[in-house]
């Protein structure tokens, strides 16, 4: 009988690969979303949906077990004992925290036991043998991570980022790994997390699946190519800035957003500075709109709109870019980020030169001068830093030699196999899992 | 094109529209509809009709006041790049207002707080020692679990953005007085 696999939350369209490289170990994928179905059925692998699997009724039980504590939830959160947490040296936050805490809290813990009676449903139709789960920290994930140790099936994390120093304790962030194990990038990662108190046992060092496209030779295209392809002039130099958004964690302090539309004017001024002869492309964080959640009806309206907003500034040698990635960073000279970002490693792989722009004053950094990227240490010295840049090709080959030495603490190997790594990993947990069989669930 | 034969039935539109530049077959449109939207110097509304910003892990809350009727309403602000740039109609007489980047940093820096680094992780941490000790008490603790699974101690990551916001508002409060 084929152990069942259930990927849940792994939204990546690039994780497409994992779910085919685990079904050719002989498990069966489960699929939580639309984003991996079509893949799936176009490799006409065997799987099944979460959805497909779910009891009629779910949100209706999970309703009426939520409706019937509701009273008792009630009485329990105004106990003087729960108020008195409340209490901070600045005052009395209860007052402040208690009109949005119930409609928050209802809406979390439907979703919660939602997918707790829909998992226990799964369990009961499949040979579920491991969890493989986008991101851990969600309260549902998180939930579902305590669900499956309790009859004992293994859960996998995706890390999808490296974590930079941690500052500030946040309850629940990804610091701290909820599952069982996680699958991590490379040795940084690794030594991040052990850093933040995680067991080192637990940390399982494959590279990111996501990433194995950027080793393939049709992502080594030349720039002169790339730039054809986005319909840029393939002689005149390019300069890409990929933009960042203030994340779930640091959203809700001014200070953040200030910071970011600090760094976007800081370009589009060195931009402008740089002259006509140099392209500019922006390109906006893949995962900015709905996570701020803007209405996916209002995407076209606001890239035109800031399309023609920069252009007001630079004319027609700017463009933003929402699509072509991995030509987006081969067309590209230099790429510059104004914060912390994942993609820093993106564009080191893909051999083009990054330069990163001062963060809130403090904030620990993640890649420094000794990976090789170029940190500017003031707004103003930008534009001088990207003109040298584009005027000296040499000292751009410099750089991309330095990242390239760096690559292998940040990025595991980098010979584009993660993903059968991690297909190996999953495949492994699965088969070794002993989990308590359906009559024994409720008292394992 | 006025002299075209099929111009003849919109000459006293044609005649209208060059009489009054803000004229439309629509109506008359106000100022704040006919400056250029994308021209980043150019204010669409003015910044006091942003009554009051919410952020959150899930995005910005913008309450307006709708310029033309008055109606205060909430809307979601999108933002593309980092910069703030979206648009907002009043559900009550459909005026639509363009808020970007200038209008909305304006209107935070009149209503948010802006913490220091050292405030912000004072604060961080202070909201992560509330998220993880609320749910603990008795009988609160057994109400939020489900198949023994501990739904409080799930939310965490949830709940401190909540628990941060009441701190800023207390910090907004003692900065105003």
């Amino acid at each position: 009988m084929k152990r069942d696999v259930l990927l849940y939350d792994v939204a990546n369209p690039d994780q497409a690969d994992l779910v085919l490289a685990a079904a050719r170990l002989g498990l069966r994928p489960i699929l939580a979303g639309p984003h991996l179905v079509p893949s799936a059925r176009q490799a006409n692998i065997d799987f099944l949906t979460w959805e497909e699997l779910a009891p009629v009724d779910a949100g209706q039980r999970a309703r009426r077990e939520l409706e019937s504590r509701r009273s008792s939830l009630v009485a329990a959160l105004n106990r003087p004992e729960v108020r008195r947490e409340f209490i901070t040296r600045m005052g009395d936050v209860w007052p402040a925290v208690a009109p949005t805490l119930g409609a928050e809290l209802s809406r979390i813990l439907l979703h919660q036991v939602t997918t707790l009676i829909h998992l226990d449903a799964v369990r009961r139709q499949t040979n579920l043998s491991a969890i493989v789960l986008g991101c851990d920290n969600a309260p549902w994930q998180r939930a579902m991570t305590f669900a499956a140790r309790k009859v004992n099936i293994p859960t996998l994390q995706l890390a999808h980022g490296i974590n930079p120093p941690v500052l500030a304790h946040h309850a629940g962030d990804m610091y701290t790994v909820y599952a069982d194990h996680v699958a991590v990038f490379g040795k940084r990662a690794r030594e991040s997390l052990i850093h933040s108190g995680n067991d080192p046992g637990r940390l399982h060092v494959t590279g990111a699946p996501q990433w194995d496209a950027l080793y393939r030779d049709a992502a080594r295209m030349d720039a002169r190519e790339a730039r054809r392809t986005l319909r840029l002039d393939p002689d005149r130099p390019v300069v890409l800035f990929a933009a960042s958004y203030t994340g779930t964690a640091s959203a809700y302090f001014y200070a953040h957003h200030h910071r970011q539309r600090a760094c976007h004017d800081t370009f589009i001024r060195a931009a402008d500075q740089l002259g006509s002869d140099v392209q500019i492309l922006v390109r906006p964080h893949p995962h900015e709109v709905s996570r701020s959640g803007t209405p996916a009806g209002e995407l076209a309206w606001l890239i035109e709109n800031y399309q023609r907003r920069l252009s007001d500034t630079l004319g027609s040698r700017v463009t933003v870019v929402t699509t072509n990635k991995i030509e987006s960073l081969r067309a590209a000279d230099i790429v510059v980020f104004g914060a912390e970002s994942t993609a820093i490693v993106e564009a080191m792989i893909l051999e083009r030169p990054v330069v990163v722009l001062p963060w809130v004053e403090g904030q620990p950094i993640l890649y420094t001068s000794a990976d090789g990227v170029v940190r500017v240490e003031r707004d103003d010295d930008l534009f001088s830093t990207l003109h040298q840049l584009i005027s000296q090709p040499m000292k751009r080959a410099e750089i991309v030699r330095r990242q390239n030495m760096a690559l292998p603490d940040l990025h595991h190997v980098g010979d584009g196999q993660a993903t059968q790594r991690v297909a190996e990993l999953i495949a492994r947990l699965a088969l070794e899992a002993r989990p308590a069989a359906q009559t024994d669930r409720r008292s394992a | 094109v006025a002299g075209h034969p099929a111009s003849r039935r919109y000459l006293r539109l044609i005649e209208q529209c060059r009489r009054q530049p803000t004229y439309t077959p629509d109506g008359p449109v106000t100022l704040d509809r006919t400056v250029n939207p994308l021209a980043s110097a150019s204010a669409f509304i003015s910044a006091d009709v942003i009554q009051s910003i919410l952020l959150t892990a899930g995005g910005i809350v913008v309450q307006i006041a709708c310029a033309s009727c008055g109606k205060a309403f909430a809307s979601r602000q999108g933002t593309i790049a980092g910069i703030a740039l979206g648009r907002h109609r009043c559900p009550a007489c459909q005026h639509e207002v363009i808020i970007g980047p200038d209008e909305f940093d304006r209107a935070a820096n009149r209503l948010q707080p802006m913490a220091t680094l050292a405030e912000m992780v004072a604060m961080t941490n202070e909201a992560s020692r509330i998220t993880e000790h609320w749910y603990r008490h008795a009988p609160l603790d057994e109400l939020l679990r489900f198949d023994e699974v501990p739904l409080g101690e799930s939310a965490e990551r949830f709940i401190v953005p909540l628990v941060t916001l009441g701190l800023l508002q207390i910090a907004a409060r003692r900065s105003a007085a």
